[in-house]
């Protein structure tokens, strides 16, 4: 019952982080139409900033600029590349993001070479004991703070103006313009909260337990993937269920298998997949989606 | 003189030209509505006085040049459309579709509840369906909304792509009547693209758009 209960508040923990990273990837979907298959690659970046900066300017400030320096490679991404295509199709630009990807993740890759870089985070491998149940600290933080980012952006789509003219351009670009609304800022707005998100994301992802930010790291958060998929790709709801399905299957996978051995080893990792091939056989267009979109 | 001045005015989309040099005066303060059969090229005509639709010539609203610009930089001018589709957001209550329609005054925070109220006076029925999502309104409560979000931006030139289409015959005449006090209070210039002719009554100059040119019916004196 405690490994289930700590596998369990594991999983909702680093599911809270995956649920940052697909908010971000959803964001950018409802935005701009665009599936941006580079938000590993900003995730890398902002991970990377912070791992370098952190012996010279401490960790605060290194998280800081490695937020700041991920929106700003999300917002340079839309303002140099997304905007100035001249496709029409948003399948076209979804393939240019994988040009994008490639390139920042094979820069980065390279910088980091076999290195395995330290986060530089106060709460280093500090455990909590709460009953019988040990949790790591990192674990702890992790959730409170994608639970407070999670809020504050929510609360911002549903009563700030850029919450309502976002969540318009989502549903009628044409008409946005029209009421004048600047697509082009809410667009570039959009990839830099994104971005941003994804920087705290890459922090969580890579602190205890997991040893530091290394060239694999990226391959972590391609399991937002599935998590805003199985939620659907246009829902922000969908994002946070999703990401909580995902962090809490492959913990409870993980940490379960030695009894499923008979599935093979690594089914924590695939696990996210397989649910989300589930999910969307049965609903098409993910848990929350819209149907119509379902065809993008 | 102030107002809308339209000069050879050449539009279409792609290859296929819709307008072929219109040539549309409405001075400050005017109705001027644009008739004709479909595919005529009424709409494209007002799609592209908002940018929607690239267009060559002169459109020229307050001694501004209106072409050229893109749709959110010409609704900040004082040009608002509501188009033949009304465009409103169905997932948005019928609050924050208003507030929309306040973001492309230069202040979109300030008086936003005053404006509110004020659209009321024109379309009380919204008033009880203020935190409604605007999916569920009716057709004619959709189609109030639009022309309401549309003036919480304090236009000075109102677009209106056939207004009381789908309406019954009565609720499309007290839409005119709305539209006429508004036009009295707020003194908007409109243009209105109609395929019911009675608003012509509420017109000061009626043109005949016909196969993508643009006929001078009457100039009508106020009423």
């Amino acid at each position: 019952m405690i490994t289930f209960l700590e596998l369990l508040v594991n999983g909702i923990s680093i599911g809270a982080v995956y649920a940052l990273i697909a908010l971000g990837f959803v964001v950018i979907f409802k935005a701009t139409e665009v599936v941006n298959f580079a938000h590993a690659s900003l995730l890398l970046a902002g991970g990377y900033v912070v791992a370098r900066l952190h012996p010279h300017v401490g960790f605060w400030l290194a998280l800081l600029i490695g937020v700041a320096a991920a929106a700003l490679i999300g917002a340079l991404v839309e303002f140099l590349i997304i905007r100035r295509s001249k496709a029409s199709s948003h399948g076209v630009l979804a393939i240019v993001t994988i040009g994008v990807d490639i390139v920042l993740t094979t820069e980065l890759t390279r910088q980091i070479g076999a290195e395995v870089l330290a986060m530089g985070d106060p709460w280093e491998s500090g455990v909590l004991h709460i009953g019988g149940v040990t949790i790591a600290e990192t674990r702890i933080v992790a959730l409170v703070t994608a639970t407070v980012l999670i809020a504050a952006f929510l609360l911002a789509f549903k009563f700030t103006g850029w919450g309502v003219a976002m969540r318009a351009t989502a549903e009628d670009p044409e008409t946005a313009a029209l009421m004048g609304v600047r697509l082009g800022r809410v667009s570039l707005s959009a990839w830099a909260v994104a971005g941003a998100l994804a920087a705290v994301a890459a922090l969580f992802l890579c602190v205890f337990p997991t040893p530091g930010l290394d060239r694999s790291s990226s391959l972590a958060a391609l399991k937002a993937f599935p998590a805003a998929i199985l939620g659907g790709l246009d829902s922000t709801t969908g994002a946070l269920v999703g990401g909580l399905i995902v962090g809490v299957t492959e913990a409870l996978m993980t940490g379960y298998q030695d009894d499923l051995s008979f599935l093979g080893r690594g089914i924590g990792d695939v696990a996210p997949f397989l649910v989300m091939i589930v999910i969307l056989l049965l609903r098409p267009a993910g848990l929350f989606g819209t149907k119509e979109l379902a065809r993008v | 003189m102030t107002g809308l001045r339209v000069r050879e005015l050449r539009a279409g989309y792609g290859a296929a030209r819709v307008l072929h040099g219109v040539e549309l005066t409405v001075d400050e303060g005017e109705v001027a509505v644009l008739l004709g059969p479909n595919g005529a090229g009424k709409t494209t005509l007002l799609r592209a006085l908002s940018g929607l639709v690239r267009a060559r010539g002169t459109a020229g609203f307050d001694g501004v040049a209106l072409l050229g610009r893109a749709p959110d930089e010409i609704a900040r001018l004082g040009v608002s459309h509501v188009t033949q589709e009304d465009g409103t957001f169905g997932p948005l209550t019928v609050e924050e579709n208003l507030r929309l329609g306040a973001m492309a005054r230069r202040r979109p925070r300030h008086g936003v509840s005053e404006d509110v109220a004020r659209v009321f006076t024109y379309f009380p029925v919204l008033q009880a369906h203020l935190g409604q999502p605007a999916g569920t309104l009716s057709g004619g409560e959709q189609r109030m909304l639009a022309i309401g979000r549309a003036l919480m931006a304090r236009p000075r030139l109102l677009l209106l792509d056939e207004p009381t289409r789908g309406l019954a015959p009565q609720a499309a005449v007290r839409l005119f009547r709305v539209l006429r006090s508004i036009n009295r209070h707020e003194r908007t210039t409109m243009i209105i693209v109609e395929h019911n002719v009675t608003a012509v009554e509420l017109a000061h100059r009626a043109y005949r758009v016909e196969s993508g040119r643009i006929g001078d019916l009457r100039r009508s004196g106020r009423w």
